[in-house]
């Protein structure tokens, strides 16, 4: 029920007429413009500028998000926008001086401000490089030399591993350099005897034809790191129109991890923990790096960080990460939740009539015939459909609610009272007798035959409190991929408004991962979770954002809010409270809400762990670099 | 035996990255209390105004780098909203709250303090707090502190326990507390605080220094530097030594500068060249200066403990410290040399002797290494087994008593003998009544505390005798068991819901006390009084009263405010609050949703507004006399838990076009129509002035911690199921305040409109509610003759609600099994008409 606010997608084309609605960043408006007519490489067109903010400063947020939602609509979506996804289809595209000036002095930029030291003192320098699948010799070399010119220049000592299946000939191994000591592993057991001689240094584990960016000196000069097991940091590579492509991961996320190598196989880990991890079956980089992470979902005990600042060039093409893409999308992998789950061994988890489906509505006859209807076809696994109405008077909702009081999987409660979608919704659960509860809006319907059975069998997992479906507009872009923390002070849909495949940078809606949100559009959980929580906050939040506050209260109650795109619904967002948005009451309510909100959570959403810090909060669909 | 569980408040240390003592005491409870008890983290929830468990990353906040201990864990209740703390809590365990910081360290901290007290009373929590010192009342130099301190140290007076951190500060804080009770409470005092020795080290031995300790030349001075702590003294002292005893020596000062010094010690720092300043330095550091040291000083005027004193001794240098106070307590066990540290002389001779005198450090070191020291992990055991012990006591002393005399009721069954048992100002007298008959028999059973029946064919029988003989008074609890030991731990539990409210009253007339002695005591940060309005779409109501109001406070003092709280009412409310836009001393607050009556007068309570609230609805009017009395009482006793204001009604649906405060007022009833005079009475006499029983909240005026307590509920329960959930001031004033002292004002101070909006309750409310509210008044000690009479009133009215809601074709919703109480408390039975 969240009223979509604004969205960083800060123009608009019509004709010739480009409408700019929003400065992006600290460019200003001319910097803005700039900005849009390189987007759009519009050339020559009359354009009108339009200081939308300006004209519109009376405005409320809640008045100006209800005239947004109008202008934003899927339907309304600007040819300008399609053109600007093949730019974005994999990642942030940077010319190589764009990229230098952003990255390029890195001493103020918050990933590494607690890193830089006065007092530098070198850490020694442990690299186990794999080989490139079609990479040659050469690449290994320059690998090499990459690191052992940093280290020189940080006075760090540096060993190299060369982690191969296959034994290499003395002569196509780097030649030694000053003060490196070299050597060659073709098994885990010989590599975990190596490690053996470093107990203490922390392990770089790379591909050969990676290099690295000269702010990686912090890494090795940085006492920050001592505590930590796992360090993931953000990729860039050059594509072959010779833009830098930036891969900025979504933070230390282990169910991510589990269902995707979304952080490439590169990682930094603590030798002792690495030598512990080797000793089971873990053979692989990825895999060791997800039983170190194992455990770390509990808020903030973690011991695993994630540096997003692009630290590390790697040998990588926009066709691979595309391939890993589609292939995500074919579904063949059953989700993995555990380490200890073998990827052979699909997971088919019963779900035979444990779950309570609550739907809140007023007036939407048709559209709830609709997703009625289509629950039938998952009646195995629902105990019950309850239909909350409020104060219903549309005669064709009307005879539906009778007809559906009739049968015996719907139960139809009456919420007369003024509209709680909070109060709405906790009546619903209460009323329910399924295991599971699963909140619908009235305007989504499943698109996918699985979609229950895959939405509820992440709960099988007792550390998993909350999980989301991937929702789209019935144009098939994204309406909701999880949510990120700091949209408008609250909490942004992960990219909004891109189609998929193309758009999903860092295989966000992709795969499985934890979040810190989940719209209450489609939000499945345990009841016992529900009812530790108390439901829905029915008191603060009646119209709006009581799914974050859910949410967010789950999160730091220790329960983990996964996102969960193998279950796929269309949602015509908000379809049914439009209407009710430009009341003046509506509005002053809303924006007491977001004060509440503010209060409880004002000091959270500055910050969120799964979410990288370079992506611009003001852009839901990810398309725009923080300016910092 | 039971597993205690005790819950930790750690407010100011959660959000606040600092390491002051306290915080250490803090951090070391958290270390190893979870040993030797259950325990959970709790802190304040400004925002909803109740305490809330830590979460996982408070958690993390606490313990910082270091893992929990076992068996903590993040509560699932942590992020639970709209509930009641108190049904949070483990089950069918002693629950304990620990305040081991200082109150005022946090924001509200005092004022947040008297009512996490206030509501744990009412979850049947005890609280316990660590007492540090009175150093802020006994030192000039703390005189911005004084006041704030004073507060505290009075609101402490509340808890159950107090830990004095050492027998210095137990006796300086019982001779604080005596001094305002006039040796009345000696005894309670000597009880209520226990001195607690705070942990020395981590382990129970010294690290001592190897072979060549003696031949260090470091003296080292570790503490805040600041005039008490006497560092400038000892720099003094040094500066003014023969300089061939000086040779080779250098002073080590380690520790905050306070800004009073701060000139003053830079200056003798820069003459001497030996000595080293090196600011705040973190525990590392430190025990690298103690490992240069030979000997350490720590010359304080006054402590209530002395940690640097113990940490020296840890790391096994000698310490030279006062001979006085907690600091002398500190060294007795050896290892210091002890002298008056405020005479520049004694210093500087112990001084030359500790580095001259290479036998006297060996020997000093002997007694450290001979000498245990106490252990944080010993301290927190001493807190737990302190905590139990007082559990066990209460308990044990309460069986004992209990199961005495039930043998003696067993023995004379069917005498209709009565069994006293001797409460400080009361008697608890129990009675096995199946066999009485006679008048006088029924009287003494209807005037005795609890009556045992064998079953309930002899309780009706003796309710219908009652009636019969018209004895006229209320009855008591009748209690049915065969055999009647079956009885004992229902009259446990009433033995000891009256033993605890007279401890309640006992320690709210401490507090009374202590603040008449230091007046700064109460709590100064906030203002006296405030009125809040609590409204949901009755905007002429409202729009009268706040400008009637805003008129009256004209004449008050400034700090004196209004406070409207909107409950998201949707007719012009806002806009005719509109029309006062800007008046300095109205506040609104709209509620983003409608959280219902009794839910906005929670909102209304959770608000930290002034130590005393005035809570009324928008058509309650209050009266000019009746504010200035109230502010008369305030201003004589300021801690006084309620002052209970005569009140009058009058009958309006709607307020008409002729319709002025003014008028409503004048033409009132009065519901006390010869009330007592105005004055200190214990409630439950108070409580006899009209029939209304604290049913009504406008004409209450709550001390902040007691409203809040009061309205601690969710209140999501159906309305007026029961008494939470329609009259939760009665509930909470008669079950715990009955017997303590509170202000009467016998002039109508407030006029209520009796046009309510819950009518269609009413049949429910005479059948159901308010019998409950006489059998509670009757358990409590209230006069039973008027709460006959009244009963009689009330079953009567019930038939007229009857009539009412029949003729209206309404329900009466009232259940059939609900009228027990009616017929208990009526004498009568009610039959309800189908």
């Amino acid at each position: 029920m969240r009223c979509p606010a604004p969205r960083a997608a800060s123009y608009s084309v019509s004709g010739s007429v480009l409408t700019i609605r929003r400065v992006v960043g600290k460019l200003g408006w001319r910097g803005t413009l700039r900005k849009v007519i390189a987007d759009l490489r519009l050339g020559g067109p009359r354009l009108l500028l339009q200081k939308y903010r300006r004209q519109h400063a009376s405005l409320s947020q809640a008045e100006a998000c209800a005239r947004h939602q109008a202008l934003s609509a899927p339907s309304h979506m600007p040819p300008a926008h399609e053109a600007s996804s093949a730019n974005f289809s994999h990642g942030f595209a940077l010319a190589s001086s764009e990229f230098d000036r952003i990255y390029g002095s890195w001493g103020r930029h918050p990933a590494l401000a607690d890193l830089i030291e006065q007092e530098k003192q070198p850490r020694d320098w442990l690299l186990v490089v794999s080989p490139h699948p079609t990479l040659g010799f050469n690449a290994l070399a320059e690998t090499v030399h990459s690191a052992a010119r940093l280290s020189r220049g940080v006075g760090a000592k540096l060993a190299v591993i060369l982690y191969a299946p296959l034994a290499m000939q003395p002569e196509v191994l780097p030649r030694a350099q000053d003060g490196v000591r070299l050597f060659q592993v073709t098994t885990a057991s010989d590599l975990k005897g190596v490690l053996a001689q470093f107990p203490a240094w922390l392990a770089h584990f790379i591909i050969s034809g990676d290099a690295f960016h000269a702010a990686y000196a912090s890494i090795l000069t940085s006492s920050q790191l001592n505590d930590c097991d796992v360090i993931l940091t953000d990729m860039f590579f050059v594509d072959e129109w010779d833009k830098v492509r930036l891969v900025l991961l979504p933070g230390v996320n282990p169910i991510h991890a589990l269902n995707v190598d979304y952080f490439l196989s590169r990682a930094i880990v603590r030798v002792s923990c690495a030598a512990e991890a080797l000793n089971g079956r873990v053979d692989d980089v990825g895999e060791l790096v997800i039983a170190l992470m194992e455990g770390t979902t509990e808020v903030s005990r973690t011991k695993c960080r994630h540096i997003a600042f692009p630290l590390l060039k790697v040998a990588e093409s926009a066709a691979s990460l595309s391939e890993r893409r589609l292939r995500l999308l074919t579904r063949d992998q059953p989700i993995r939740l555990r380490p200890e789950e073998s990827n052979c061994q699909p997971v088919r988890r019963e779900c035979r009539g444990r779950v309570s489906v609550v739907i809140c509505t007023k007036d939407n006859g048709f559209l709830v015939e609709q997703l009625v209807n289509r629950l039938q076809l998952d009646a195995e696994e629902i105990a019950d459909v309850v239909v909350v109405s409020n104060r219903t008077s549309n005669g064709y909702a009307l005879q539906l609610h009778e007809r559906l009081s009739a049968q015996r999987s719907v139960k139809l409660i009456k919420y007369d009272e003024p509209f709680n979608f909070s109060a709405q919704c906790n009546l619903g659960a209460s009323v329910g007798s399924g295991e599971i509860l699963l909140f619908l809006n009235d305007d989504v319907v499943p698109v996918n035959a699985d979609w229950l059975r895959e939405l509820v069998a992440p709960l099988d997992d007792p550390k998993i409190g909350i999980v989301g479906p991937l929702l789209l507009y019935p144009d098939q872009s994204v309406q909701h991929a999880g949510m990120f923390l700091g949209f408008e002070r609250v909490a942004g849909h992960v990219l909004r408004g891109v189609r998929l495949p193309e758009g999903d940078c860092g295989f966000l809606a992709s795969a499985p991962r934890q979040v810190m949100a989940v719209t209450g559009a489609a939000l499945c959980m345990r009841r016992k979770d529900f009812e530790v929580l108390n439901g829905f906050d029915r008191n603060r939040f009646a119209l709006t954002i009581q799914d974050v506050d859910l949410c967010l209260r789950a999160h730091f109650s220790g329960m983990a809010v996964v996102f969960n795109p193998r279950s796929i619904l269309l949602h015509m967002e908000s379809v049914s409270v439009r209407p009710t948005l430009s009341d003046p009451g509506t509005i002053r309510r809303r924006a007491l809400e977001h004060e509440a909100f503010a209060e409880r959570w004002g000091d959270v959403v500055v910050t969120d762990m799964f979410h990288n810090l370079n992506c611009s909060r003001s852009d839901e669909s990810l398309k725009s670099l923080e300016a910092w | 035996m039971q597993r205690q569980h005790i819950l930790v408040y750690v407010n100011h240390t959660l959000r606040v990255a600092a390491s002051s003592g306290i915080q250490r005491v803090v951090g070391k409870i958290a270390a190893h209390l979870p040993e030797f008890a259950e325990v959970s983290f709790v802190t304040w929830d400004y925002s909803a105004g109740q305490l809330r468990y830590l979460d996982a990353r408070g958690l993390d906040r606490l313990y910082g780098k270091s893992d929990w201990p076992a068996g903590v864990v993040a509560s699932p209740y942590a992020h639970r909203v709209n509930f009641r703390f108190g049904d949070a809590l483990p089950a069918g365990r002693p629950v304990w709250l620990l305040f081991p910081e200082i109150s005022y360290h946090a924001k509200h901290g005092t004022e947040v303090m008297a009512r996490i007290i206030s509501m744990c009373r009412g979850y049947g929590v005890r609280t316990a707090a660590i007492f540090y010192d009175l150093i802020p009342l006994r030192h000039p130099q703390y005189q911005e502190l004084a006041a704030r301190h004073a507060s505290y140290v009075a609101q402490l007076v509340r808890c159950d326990r107090l830990f004095a951190i050492s027998r210095f500060e137990r006796r300086s804080l019982i001779d604080h507390y005596a001094r305002a009770l006039e040796g009345v409470a000696a005894a309670r005092l000597e009880s209520l605080v226990t001195a607690v020795l705070l942990g020395e080290a981590d382990h129970g031995h010294a690290t001592l220094p190897g072979a060549n300790g003696e031949g260090r030349k470091g003296i080292f001075l570790l503490g805040t530097v600041e005039p008490r702590k006497g560092q400038l003294r000892v720099i003094e002292s040094f500066n003014n030594l023969p300089s061939e005893v000086r040779e080779g020596f250098e002073l080590d000062i380690a520790g905050s500068l306070h800004p009073d010094v701060a000139a003053k010690f830079e200056r003798l720092v820069a003459v001497s060249g030996r000595v080293r300043y090196h600011g705040y330095v973190n525990e590392t550091q430190a025990r690298a200066l103690f490992e240069r040291a030979r000997f350490s000083i720590f010359a304080s005027e006054d402590e209530g403990f002395g940690l640097p004193i113990a940490e020296s001794l840890t790391n096994g240098v000698p310490c030279l410290t006062a001979k006085f106070g907690a600091m002398a307590e500190v060294a007795c066990g050896g290892g210091c040399a002890t002298v008056d540290v405020r005479s520049e002389r004694e210093l500087s001779q112990a001084m030359v002797r500790l580095m001259q005198n290479d036998a006297l450090i060996a020997s000093l070191r002997k007694e450290i290494a001979d000498r245990p020291l106490r252990t944080w992990r010993e301290y927190a055991a001493a807190l737990a087994n302190e905590m139990r012990t007082a559990i066990d006591i209460e308990a044990s002393l309460e069986r004992r008593g209990m199961e005495d005399v039930i043998g003696k009721l067993s023995d004379t069954r069917g005498g209709g003998k009565v069994i006293s048992v001797a409460l400080d100002a009361s008697e608890f007298r129990m009675l096995a009544a199946d066999e009485c008959t006679s008048r006088e028999c029924l009287e003494k059973a209807v005037t005795s505390s609890v009556c045992i029946v064998t079953s309930s064919e002899a309780r009706d029988a003796l309710i219908s005798r009652v009636a019969a003989k018209d004895v006229r008074l209320a009855l008591p609890d009748i209690l049915v068991a065969e055999p009647v030991q079956g009885a004992a731990p229902e009259i446990a539990r009433l033995f000891a819901d009256r033993v605890r409210r007279q401890e309640v009253a006992d320690r709210e007339l401490m507090l009374r006390r202590v603040v008449r002695e230091r007046p700064d005591a109460r709590i100064l940060a906030l203002p006296k009084l405030c009125l809040v309005i609590s409204t949901y779409n009755r905007a002429r109501f409202l729009e009268e009263n706040v400008r009637w109001l805003l008129r009256l406070l004209r004449e008050c003092p400034g700090d004196i405010r209004l406070v409207v709280v909107d409950n998201a009412s949707t007719d012009d409310t806002l806009e005719r609050l509109g029309r006062f836009g800007g008046h300095a001393r109205l506040t609104v607050i709209s509620n983003p949703v409608n959280v219902g009556m009794l839910g906005n007068l929670r909102v209304c309570s959770s608000l930290v507004q002034a130590r005393h609230v005035w809570m009324i609805g928008d058509d309650d009017f209050i009266a000019p006399k009746g504010l200035a009395a109230v502010l008369e009482a305030l201003n004589a006793h300021p801690e006084l838990p309620f002052v209970f204001v005569n009140f009058g009604i009058y009958r309006r649906l709607a307020l008409t076009e002729g319709d002025t405060a003014e008028g409503l007022i004048a033409e009132r009833i009065p519901l006390a129509a010869e009330p007592v005079p105005s004055g200190l009475y214990p409630i439950r006499q108070i409580s006899e002035q009209h029939d209304n029983l604290f049913t009504a909240f406008y004409p209450i005026v709550f001390r902040s911690d007691l409203l809040a307590a009061c309205f601690d509920y969710p209140f999501d329960g159906k309305p007026f199921v029961d008494l939470v959930e329609s009259v939760p001031t009665t509930k909470m004033i008669l079950e715990t305040y009955a017997e303590t002292e509170a202000y009467w004002c016998a002039p109508v101070g407030i006029v209520g409109n009796i046009a309510n909006s819950w009518s269609a309750h009413l049949p429910r409310w005479h059948a159901v509610l308010m019998p409950r509210v006489f059998q509670l008044a009757r358990r409590v000690g209230v006069d039973p003759s008027k709460l006959w009479a009244w009963a009689q009133l009330h079953r009567h009215l019930f038939r007229e609600a009857e009539q009412t809601a029949t003729k209206q074709g309404a329900s009466l919703d009232v259940a059939p099994h609900e009228l027990e109480v009616a017929h208990h408390v009526f004498q009568k039975r009610l039959e309800l008409k189908a």
